[in-house]
C-alpha cells in the first residue's frame, strides 16, 4: 500500500473526494480475459492536480473511466464523496457525471453542429450552478472565438473549448484523458496553462492522464502506472508552470 | 473469396437492419407489380379461355316475336358464323322458405343439350333431360346466395300460373360472368336476381312462343364489320320488335368484366412504379451514408492500389444484394398474393377456372426491375468512392462543416434550446438527403391516401346513389308497358306509400355518325323517389320538353346543351325524332338519357303508359307487398334498394378492407424502413457525438429525442406534402378509375387524412423506439475509443 491518506497536499490536510479501493477490472475479449485493473487503492483530494502516468495499457483509461462513472469495476469500491458509486445504477451515474464531473478528452469531442458557445451551454444547460458560458470561454482565452464551430477551429482552441465546456458547470472533479495527446508541444501548453488554470481558479480536483513525463512536473502528485496497477504515487515538492514544461 | 467480398458480407451483416428496411421496401414495390400482374394476367387469361371454349357470341339482339325461320336470314349473312334463337324472359320467383321476391332470367337453350353460343359450364347435376318440361339450370351465384342446387325447387309465376322447377344443374356462362340484372344496376344482388336455363321448347309453349324467338345471339367470323352486321341485322329484325342488336361493348356482363380488366392493367402499372422510385430512393440515401461512414475504409481501399471500378462494383453488389433479396421475397409474396387477390375476383367474375400461373417471363421482369433500381440508386453513391481521394485516410477527420442555419439568420435562434439548434443545422446541413428521406415518408402518406380516398370515393358514389338518387324502396318493373291505371293498381298494393312511375324504352340515340343504344327514362316533373342527381350532389329535374343526359354520353356523342339529336325509338310503332339537348348532367354512375314522362309518353304515341313504378314501402308491411307482387302477373321483376346496398355493402367491405389492409402493409413498411434507415445513418454518423453528451450527463432520454428528433421534424414536414402527394397522384390516377360507365369524384375524407397522418407517424414511432434501443446498446467509452 501506499499509505495514500498520510500523503500531504500543499495548502494543508484535505478532504479525500474520491476513495477507491481494491479496483479490479476484467475485460473478456472473445476467450481472453484481460486484466485491465487490479488491486488499484486511490485517494484524491480536493483542490489538488493529479496527473497519472503509464504507457498505453497501463489501465490508467480504465481507471478515469470508473472515477468518472462511465464504467463500473469488476470488484473493489470506489466512493465520491458520499456517494458510492460501485452498485449505482445507469441514471444515478448519468446524474452523479451531470452534478459532479467534467470531462476533457483526447479527441476534443466538442459537438460540430454547435458554436463554442453552444458546446459550453450544452453543459451549463443541465447544470445546477454553472458558470456563464462566455465567460469560460474567455478564461481559456476565446473570448472572440465564441460563435465559431468546431471546423472554424484549430485543435488547441478546440480542446480549450471543450475544457471550458468541462469547467462551465463548476464541477467538483476534472477528469481529463490525454488532453494534449492530439496537439504538438507549443499548443499543448497552452491547453495545459488553462487546466491549470482552472484548477487554481476553482480548485477543482484536476486529474490528467497522460503518457507524457514531462507533464507531471506540473501536478501535486504523481501516479505511475503499470500493467493495470499503481506502481508509484510521488508529491512533487513544487508544481512548474505549463509555460516551463518543454517535450 | 475475395478478401473485398468477405468485407461485403461482414458490411452487410453490420448493416442487416438497413439491409432489410430496403429489402422490405423494394419487396413491397415487386409484390405490389407482381401481385397485380399476376392477377391481371390470370384475370385476363381467364376471360379469353371461356369467351373462346364457350363460344360467347359477338352480337346480341331481343324482339318481340319472331319466327325461328328468320333466324336462317341472319345466318345467311356475310361473316355471321353461328346464329341461336332463344326466348328469353324475366318473372317473379319465389324461393323457397323465403319472404321476398327474386326476379330470374329463365333463358332458353336447345332441348336437353348445349346452346350452339354461350355454352354453359356446368359446376354440378346435368343439362335437363331432352323431354322435361320443368328441369332446370340455375347460375352458381344465385344458387349460392339461395342455397339452392340439384333436388331444390324453384317456383315461379309464368303468366299468372305459378309452375315449379326442379333445379338439376349448377352452371356458369359467359354471357353471365357478372350476374347483373342490365338496366340501371350496377352491382349484382345474387339474393334476388339468378339466371334459370331450361329446354326452349317448354320455355316457348309458356309464353306463347312456339316456333318463335324473342331473342338472339351471333357469332361473327374474324374481319367481319360488327357495326355493319349489326345495321343488317336490325333490318332483318326490325318488323319484329327489334330493340336494336348490339355488340359486346353494351352487352352488361362483358363490358363490365372488361372494363375492370383494363383499370386493373393500368393499376398494375402506377402503383408499383410509385413503390419502387421509392425503393431506388432508398437504396441511393442508404448507400451513401454507408460510403461517407467508410469513407476511411475506402480510402485505405484506395491506397492499397484497388482501382475505382472494382471499388464501385463492390458498393453496387452490396445494393444489388438489396434489392436482390427483397425481389425474391416480392416475387414469392406477389404469386401469393395475386393467387388470393384473383380468389377473390372470382366472388365477382364467374370463371369456370382462374388458371393461375406463376410466368417466368413476369418473375424475371420484376427482378429485372429491382435490379435496375436498386444499381440506379446504387450509381449515385459510388460517384462519391470514384472522387474520395486516398490520401484523405491519412488525415484525421476534420470536423463536419457547419453553419449557421436560415432560421438563426433570421432570428430565431435564440429561442431554440441547443439540441434542437444541432437537429436544424444537421437537416440544413444535408438538404438533399434530408429532403430526399422527407419526400420518402411523404409517398408513405400519399399512398395510404389514396388507398383510402379508393374507399371514401366509392363510399361517395354509393351514398349519391342510394341516399340521393335511389330513394325507393323497391322498384318494379312491368311485363310490357301497362296503360295509367297501373300505376293506381300499384298505389293500391298492400304495403304501398308511395308509388312514382316511371318510362324506360329503348332508342339509338345518335348525332351524325356517333350513336348509342340505349334505354330512355321518362320520369315525373317532380321526381322525389328516384332523382337525377350530378356528382356535386346537386339535384336535377328531368326537363319538361327535350332531353336530359349524362356528361359522359353528351361527350360520347359530342353534343352540348342545345344540340339536337336523333332519337329513334326501338319498341311500338318505332318514332324517329330530332329532339333537343336541355342540360347534361355531371352523374356518376350510367350513360342515361332522361326525359319527362309525358313528353316521352307524347312520342310513342301513348296515353301515359308507364314501364314500371318505384314505391316506398310501409317497413311493418314488406310480407303483404312481397305476397301481392308474388301474386300479380304483371309485374316481371322487382329489385329492392337495401338488399342491392346490403350485397354491396358485404362484398365491397370484404375486397376493399383486403385492399386497404394490403396499403396499410406497404405504407408502414415504407414509413418505418425510410425512417429507420435515415435514423440508422444518422446514428452510425453522430454515436460519437451522442455518446459524448451521454459522458457530459445528459440521460439516454435526452439523447434518444436529439437522436430521433431529425426523423420526428422530417416526418412532421413529409405529412402534409403528402397530402399534397396524395391529391395529385389520386388526379393523375382518376382517368383509370373513369370507364364510360362510372365517373368517380375522388373524394377525400377527414378521417383519411387522419389515418394516412398517424399511421404514418405511427411507424415512424416504431423505428424509433428501434433506434432508441440501439442507443441504449452502446457502449460509451467504446465508442470514445473507436475514434472515427
Amino acid at each position: 500500500m501506499q499509505g495514500l491518506k498520510s500523503s500531504t497536499v500543499p495548502g494543508g490536510p484535505q478532504e479525500a473526494v474520491f476513495h477507491a479501493r481494491g479496483l479490479a477490472k476484467n475485460y473478456i475479449m472473445g476467450e481472453v480475459v484481460v486484466h485491465a485493473l487490479h488491486d488499484v487503492d486511490l485517494d484524491l483530494f480536493e483542490r489538488e492536480l493529479v496527473v497519472i502516468l503509464g504507457p498505453s495499457g497501463s489501465g490508467k483509461s480504465t481507471l478515469l473511466n470508473i472515477l468518472g462513472g462511465l464504467d463500473v469495476p469488476t470488484s473493489g469500491d470506489v466512493v465520491f464523496r458520499d456517494h458510492r458509486l460501485t452498485g449505482a445504477s445507469a441514471n444515478e451515474l448519468t446524474t452523479f457525471r451531470r452534478e459532479h464531473v467534467g470531462f476533457v478528452f483526447q479527441f476534443y469531442n466538442l459537438i460540430p453542429s454547435l458554436t463554442a458557445r453552444e458546446n459550453v451551454a450544452l453543459v451549463t444547460d443541465i447544470a445546477s450552478a454553472p458558470a456563464d458560458p462566455v465567460e469560460m470561454l474567455a478564461l481559456v482565452g476565446l473570448r472572440d472565438r465564441v460563435d465559431h464551430f468546431p471546423s472554424q477551429l484549430s485543435g488547441g482552441e478546440q480542446q480549450r473549448v471543450a475544457i471550458a465546456r468541462a469547467i462551465a458547470k463548476r464541477p467538483d472533479v476534472l477528469l481529463c484523458d490525454e488532453p494534449t495527446g492530439a496537439l504538438d508541444a507549443a499548443t499543448g501548453r497552452v491547453v495545459l496553462e488553462a487546466l491549470a488554470g482552472a484548477n487554481r481558479e476553482f480548485g477543482t480536483t484536476t486529474v490528467i492522464i497522460t503518457h507524457n513525463a514531462a507533464i507531471a512536473a506540473m501536478a501535486d502528485r504523481v501516479v505511475t502506472m503499470g500493467s493495470g496497477t499503481i506502481s508509484s504515487i510521488a508529491t512533487n515538492q513544487e508544481r512548474r508552470s505549463a509555460a516551463e514544461i518543454e517535450w | 473469396m475475395s478478401s473485398l467480398n468477405r468485407k461485403l458480407l461482414r458490411d452487410l451483416v453490420l448493416w442487416r437492419g438497413q439491409i432489410v428496411a430496403i429489402a422490405a421496401i423494394t419487396a413491397c414495390g415487386i409484390m405490389a407489380f407482381v401481385t397485380m400482374q399476376s392477377n391481371y394476367d390470370a384475370m385476363y387469361d381467364a376471360q379469353a379461355s371461356y369467351y373462346r371454349d364457350f363460344r360467347f357470341a359477338d352480337l346480341f339482339a331481343s324482339v318481340t316475336r319472331a319466327p325461328n325461320a328468320v333466324a336462317a336470314r341472319i345466318a345467311a349473312l356475310p361473316y355471321v358464323q353461328q346464329v341461336q334463337t332463344r326466348v328469353v324472359q324475366d318473372v317473379i320467383a319465389d324461393i323457397p322458405g323465403r319472404q321476398d321476391v327474386a326476379t330470374v332470367r329463365l333463358i332458353g337453350i336447345p332441348d336437353g343439350s348445349q346452346p350452339a353460343l354461350n355454352r354453359l359450364f356446368l359446376r354440378r347435376g346435368r343439362l335437363p333431360s331432352a323431354r322435361s318440361r320443368d328441369e332446370a339450370v340455375v347460375s352458381e351465384a344465385f344458387s349460392q346466395a339461395n342455397h339452392l342446387g340439384p333436388g331444390s325447387a324453384v317456383r315461379i309465376v309464368v303468366n299468372g300460373r305459378r309452375q315449379t322447377l326442379r333445379i338439376v344443374g349448377v352452371a356458369l356462362s359467359p354471357e353471365y360472368v357478372y350476374e347483373l340484372r342490365g338496366g340501371a344496376d350496377i352491382w349484382p344482388d345474387s339474393r334476388h336476381f339468378g339466371i334459370v336455363w331450361m329446354n326452349d321448347t317448354a320455355l316457348a309453349a309458356a309464353f306463347d312462343m312456339t316456333g318463335a324467338f324473342n331473342n338472339l345471339t351471333v357469332s361473327v367470323s374474324p374481319g367481319g364489320n360488327q357495326a355493319a352486321i349489326i345495321e343488317r341485322i336490325d333490318a332483318i329484325l326490325a318488323p319484329f320488335g327489334s330493340l336494336g342488336a348490339y355488340g359486346r361493348a353494351d352487352q352488361s356482363s362483358d363490358r363490365f368484366v372488361s372494363s375492370e380488366l383494363r383499370e386493373l392493367r393500368a393499376q398494375a402499372i402506377a402503383i408499383p412504379l410509385i413503390f419502387l422510385g421509392v425503393a431506388t430512393f432508398l437504396v441511393n440515401a442508404a448507400l451513401s451514408r454507408l460510403v461517407i461512414t467508410q469513407r476511411e475504409q475506402i480510402a485505405i481501399l484506395k491506397a492499397f492500389g484497388y482501382g475505382n471500378a472494382t471499388l464501385a462494383l463492390h458498393y453496387i453488389g452490396s445494393a444489388a444484394v438489396c434489392v436482390g433479396s427483397g425481389s425474391v421475397v416480392g416475387v414469392v409474396a406477389g404469386l401469393w398474393a395475386g393467387f388470393r387477390l384473383a380468389l377473390i375476383y372470382t366472388n365477382f367474375f364467374r370463371f369456370p377456372a382462374v388458371v393461375f400461373q406463376a410466368r417466368p417471363g413476369l418473375i424475371a421482369l420484376a427482378v429485372g426491375i429491382s435490379l435496375a433500381a436498386g444499381v440506379l440508386g446504387a450509381l449515385w453513391a459510388v460517384r462519391s468512392v470514384v472522387r474520395l481521394p486516398p490520401a484523405e485516410a491519412m488525415r484525421p477527420r476534420a470536423p463536419a462543416v457547419f453553419k449557421a442555419t436560415l432560421l438563426e439568420r433570421v432570428g430565431l435562434a435564440k429561442v431554440l434550446p441547443p439540441s434542437v439548434r444541432m437537429i436544424v443545422r444537421t437537416i440544413e446541413r444535408t438538404p438533399l438527403a434530408s429532403l430526399l428521406t422527407a419526400v420518402a415518408i411523404a409517398f408513405a402518406v400519399a399512398i395510404l391516401l389514396v388507398g383510402r380516398s379508393t374507399m371514401d370515393s366509392v363510399n361517395r358514389m354509393m351514398d349519391v346513389q342510394f341516399r340521393y338518387v335511389s330513394r325507393e324502396d323497391a322498384m318494379l318493373t312491368f311485363v310490357r308497358p301497362l296503360g295509367a291505371a297501373a300505376r293506381l293498381d300499384v298505389a293500391a298494393m298492400p304495403g304501398v306509400l308511395g308509388v312514382e312511375p316511371f318510362r324506360a324504352v329503348f332508342a339509338r340515340v345518335s348525332n351524325g355518325h356517333r350513336s348509342r343504344r340505349l334505354a330512355i327514362i321518362g320520369l315525373p316533373p317532380l321526381p322525389s323517389l328516384h332523382r337525377i342527381v350530378d356528382r356535386n350532389m346537386h339535384e336535377i329535374r328531368p326537363p319538361v320538353r327535350g332531353l336530359l343526359m349524362t356528361q359522359a354520353l353528351a361527350d360520347i356523342l359530342g353534343v352540348a346543351p342545345g344540340s339536337r339529336v336523333t332519337v329513334a325509338v326501338l319498341e311500338g310503332r318505332r318514332p324517329v325524332v330530332r329532339l333537343r339537348l336541355q342540360h347534361v348532367a355531371d352523374e356518376m354512375i350510367g350513360l342515361n338519357v332522361y326525359m319527362g314522362i309525358s313528353e316521352l309518353n307524347r312520342i310513342l304515341h301513348e296515353d301515359g303508359t308507364i314501364s314500371g313504378a318505384y314505391v316506398k314501402l310501409d317497413p311493418a308491411r314488406e310480407a303483404a307487398f312481397d305476397a301481392a307482387v308474388k301474386a300479380t302477373p304483371m309485374i316481371a321483376g322487382v329489385s329492392y334498394r337495401k338488399a342491392a346496398l346490403d350485397e354491396f355493402t358485404r362484398t365491397f367491405a370484404e375486397s376493399i378492407g383486403i385492399s386497404v389492409a394490403f396499403i396499410l402493409g406497404f405504407a408502414f413498411v415504407i414509413a418505418a424502413g425510410v425512417v429507420y434507415n435515415s435514423g440508422r445513418v444518422a446514428l452510425s454518423e453522430r454515436t460519437r457525438e451522442l455518446c459524448t453528451l451521454r459522458i457530459l450527463g445528459y440521460g439516454f432520454g435526452d439523447t434518444a429525442l436529439m437522436l430521433v428528433g431529425e426523423q420526428a421534424i422530417l416526418t412532421a414536414v413529409a405529412i402534409p406534402l403528402g397530402f399534397i402527394l396524395g391529391n395529385v397522384l389520386n388526379r393523375a390516377l382518376q382517368p383509370m378509375y373513369e370507364s364510360d360507365y362510372y365517373r368517380i369524384q375522388i373524394v377525400v375524407s377527414s378521417e383519411t387524412y387522419l389515418l394516412s397522418a398517424g399511421f404514418v407517424v405511427l411507424a415512424a414511432a416504431v423505428s424509433a423506439g428501434l433506434l432508441a434501443l440501439q442507443l441504449r446498446k452502446l457502449d460509451l467509452v467504446a465508442a470514445l475509443k473507436a475514434g472515427e
